[in-house]
């Protein structure tokens, strides 16, 4: 397995309105030194852009505001612009992927899948982050 | 809702299972994982084709002693340069795949001890791995070896104390030997002491000086016999011989002793038992002779019985079962478990007044034990003993020297001796001037030589009457002696008397055989030897038996002349004495010398009024007269005895002048004795 130290510390944002999801995501990313800051919404995830996170793992249908609201309401703010952002969803027609990306989301994984597909994007984005 | 709806909460569920399906798998990793590591024998797996280490469990990790896995996987990097392999994978190329194999292995932790590992190898089915469960065995090898160890260690501490067993055996055979040695130079020279001594005293001292040395032998001889019995070395020499001639040995060896202590001797002899026997002669007569001994010693009055029974006949095969019964002090009730036991008297008062080690009793039990019978005793305190025994023996037709050898008694040796030629071989000077004042004392011409190449020379150059032969000597010893001079025509058939101190081995069918006549047992004693030399010496045999015929007559003819004159009971004390002249006229002179000492002594005690001491020998004076039938020197003693002790201090004077008038009177026959020894 390749050096995956550089996570430690990382602040991830970890959206998604389903309990069991959000909590397996964050157990199983904490594992690897990644701070994990849980949202239930795109509300929740706006309220902790404060804490100015390294990397946004969302999911699109969530009440209030969904992933694309939010993803481009993060895009529009001047801190947060750069942010990687990561879409995870159950919708999986390539007019819902267009469409996230188009809102200016990173990258558009389609529900379900392994966490190590998961574990990969996330490690990819912060890796190439760090280089950059 | 649309298929794009349903499509999508697919999509979730799908992804909660495979979540949950995760953690699943995760769990029972994490749990194996766990056994893994929390075992406690080592989990390891190679890769099948080099046997590389790909894992192992921290058990396995520790039993190395090294950090990590990483730290083992080089610890136990294949060296093949240097033949280094944790496990060969050579030895387990064929391996199929879940097949097991066990074995153990010596290895190294990462500190450089070496260890023994217990390993099972399994090769998994479609994995390229080998798994495999290591264990220290170590502790395990250890107490093995330390098992084996002991094992060793006890069996060598056995054999180490065997030899020092058998080390102390012979260091006792060897010591013994050597003591034996100069005393039996004190025995002789003590006695060519004795025979120029005139004064009593110097007679007293010298015969005292024989009693202590002849106590010393029997002693060595008796630790000697304990060590040999504890070593189990004690074999039987059996030979043929004649048990009524043993017993009549026997029972004068004692007879002295007993006279003077005033007891009786008996003999009770079956006639039933066969005129010879084939058993081994030394050792019955040793143990008769520690039990009259003891019942000599342990009696001041009455007597002692010896019966000798035949108690059983089968065809050639014989129990006799002998009787020694005394009239003593008796063994204690208390004391009759101990008193075969080693070391033990009953009482250690008793050794105190009676002397002696106890040792003779135990021995006798082993000797008649080995003799295939038993020995039991009667006793009760103050009535006196009865020690019995039993022996095995055959049958036997009349063979050997002993029979040949009747006992010499009788015979005048001074004068048979007169005109003998003897050559004396024997390498100790102390013995060989020994022999050689005795044989010259009896006239008996007598040449020396100090070993058997000597005497081989000596032979050649002059002609001799009899030979005399150590057994054992430096450069050529009296064995080989023996057989080259009787290959000598003019030797053939000369008497050859071989001399021995090894009572033990009893080595006397050896001497025989080397050509031997006869074999006297060291210490030499001169009346043994002088009387062995009569029998033998024979220089005209057919004349020589009427002319002792007719010396005896004239001898017992000067005898009754005599006995009118003599002051005491000389045939009826020679009647109670067996005839035995010799011994006879020895306690009379004996008695005499010591009566000149009393004398004195009394005197003495007079002038100091010490009536205890004139009591004493008064009262010993009065014993002696009693046993000789000097009635009237018995009489006045036993009057002055009576007067010291009733204290009449007046009269004491006046007795002692009446007893020695008649010391004198009995003193004044002193030559006739003396004449006739």
């Amino acid at each position: 397995m390749s050096n995956t130290d550089f996570l430690t510390g990382k602040k991830i944002i970890i959206a998604d309105d389903e309990d069991f999801i959000r909590t397996h995501l964050c157990k199983r990313l904490s594992e690897t030194g990644l701070v994990a800051l849980e949202a239930a919404s795109g509300r929740q995830v706006i309220d902790l852009m404060e804490e100015q996170p390294d990397l946004i793992l969302m999911d699109v249908r969530m009440p209030e505001i969904d992933g694309y609201e939010t993803t481009r309401m993060i895009r529009s703010g001047q801190k947060s612009a750069d942010i990687p952002i990561i879409l995870l969803s159950a919708l999986a027609d390539q007019e819902d992927i267009d469409k996230g990306l188009a809102a200016g989301a990173d990258e558009f994984i389609c529900k379900p899948v392994t966490f190590a597909v998961i574990l990969e994007a996330v490690t990819r984005k912060l890796d190439s982050l760090q280089i950059s | 809702m649309d298929d794009k709806a349903i499509n999508e909460l697919e999509r979730r569920r799908l992804q909660r299972q495979m979540f949950a399906l995760e953690d699943e798998k995760e769990a029972v990793e994490a749990r194996y994982k766990y056994l893994l590591q929390q075992a406690r024998v080592g989990l390891f797996t190679l890769t099948a084709d080099d046997c590389r280490l790909h894992d192992a469990n921290s058990e396995m990790i520790g039993l190395f002693l090294c950090d990590d896995l990483e730290d083992l996987k080089l610890h136990l990097m294949p060296h093949p340069e240097d033949q280094f392999y944790f496990i060969n994978p050579r030895h387990f190329a064929n391996l199929h795949p879940g097949e097991a194999v066990s074995f153990s292995l010596h290895t190294f932790r990462k500190n450089g001890d070496s260890f023994w590992a217990r390993i099972i190898l399994q090769s998994l089915v479609d994995r390229d791995m080998l798994e495999g469960i290591i264990t220290d065995i170590s502790e395990q090898v250890k107490a093995d070896s330390e098992l084996r160890k002991a094992i060793v260690r006890a069996e060598q501490a056995q054999q180490e104390a065997e030899e020092a067993n058998n080390a102390k055996s012979r260091f006792l055979a060897n010591i013994s030997h050597e003591i034996r040695t100069p005393l039996n130079g004190i025995i002789g020279f003590t006695e060519i002491l004795m025979a120029s001594q005139d004064s009593p005293e110097g007679l007293l001292y010298a015969e005292k000086i024989l009693n202590e040395s002849e106590s010393l032998m029997t002693l060595i001889n008796q630790l000697l016999d304990i060590s040999k019995i504890e070593a189990n070395q004690l074999e039987l020499n059996n030979n043929s011989f004649s048990l009524k001639q043993l017993i009549d040995e026997a029972i004068s060896f004692i007879r002295l002793r007993a006279r003077n202590k005033g007891l009786k001797l008996s003999v009770d002899y079956d006639n039933r038992i066969p005129g010879f026997l084939w058993s081994d002669s030394y050792r019955l007569r040793q143990v008769l002779l520690n039990l009259l001994s003891n019942a000599v010693k342990f009696t001041s009055k009455g007597g002692i019985d010896l019966k000798a029974v035949l108690e059983a006949e089968d065809g050639p095969s014989l129990v006799i079962r002998f009787e020694v019964k005394d009239t003593g002090i008796g063994i204690p009730e208390e004391m009759h478990k101990s008193i075969f036991e080693s070391f033990v008297q009953a009482d250690t008062s008793i050794s105190r007044r009676y002397g002696g080690t106890g040792l003779g009793i135990t021995i006798s039990r082993e000797l008649v034990n080995i003799m295939g019978g038993r020995i039991w005793f009667t006793s009760a305190e103050g009535e006196g003993s009865t020690f019995c025994f039993t022996i095995r023996c055959q049958k036997a037709r009349s063979s050997g020297a002993e029979e040949r050898r009747a006992p010499a008694a009788g015979i005048d040796p001074a004068r048979s001796l007169t005109g003998m030629r003897a050559l004396v071989v024997e390498d100790y000077p102390t013995n060989r001037e020994i022999v050689q004042h005795h044989l010259e004392s009896a006239g008996c011409e007598t040449d020396l030589a100090r070993n058997g190449l000597v005497a081989l020379s000596m032979v050649q150059e002059k002609s001799y009457d009899i030979i005399l032969m150590d057994v054992h000597m430096p450069r050529m010893d009296g064995m080989e002696a023996t057989r080259r001079i009787r290959g000598m025509e003019e030797y053939r058939d000369i008497p050859i008397i071989g001399m021995t101190a090894n009572v033990l081995s009893s080595n006397q069918e050896e001497c025989w055989s080397a050509g031997m006549n006869d074999v006297l047992t060291k210490p030499l004693r001169k009346k043994e030897l002088l009387d062995t030399m009569g029998f033998w010496y024979s220089p005209d045999s057919s004349s020589d038996q009427e002319d002792q015929d007719s010396r005896i007559e004239e001898d017992s003819g000067k005898e009754q002349d005599n006995e009118k004159a003599l002051p005491l009971d000389y045939k009826g004390f020679l009647e109670e004495m067996d005839g035995d002249r010799e011994a006879v006229n020895e306690i009379i002179l004996g008695f005499m010398d010591n009566l000149v000492l009393q004398s004195g002594t009394i005197e003495k005690a007079i002038g100091k009024k010490d009536l205890t001491v004139i009591h004493r020998e008064a009262h010993s004076i009065k014993g002696g007269a009693l046993n000789l039938g000097a009635t009237d020197l018995a009489s006045w003693s036993l009057a002055l005895e009576k007067a010291a002790m009733e204290g009449f201090s007046d009269i004491i004077p006046h007795l002692f002048v009446k007893l020695r008038k008649s010391i004198s009177e009995f003193l004044s026959c002193r030559d006739r004795f003396s004449s006739f020894v």
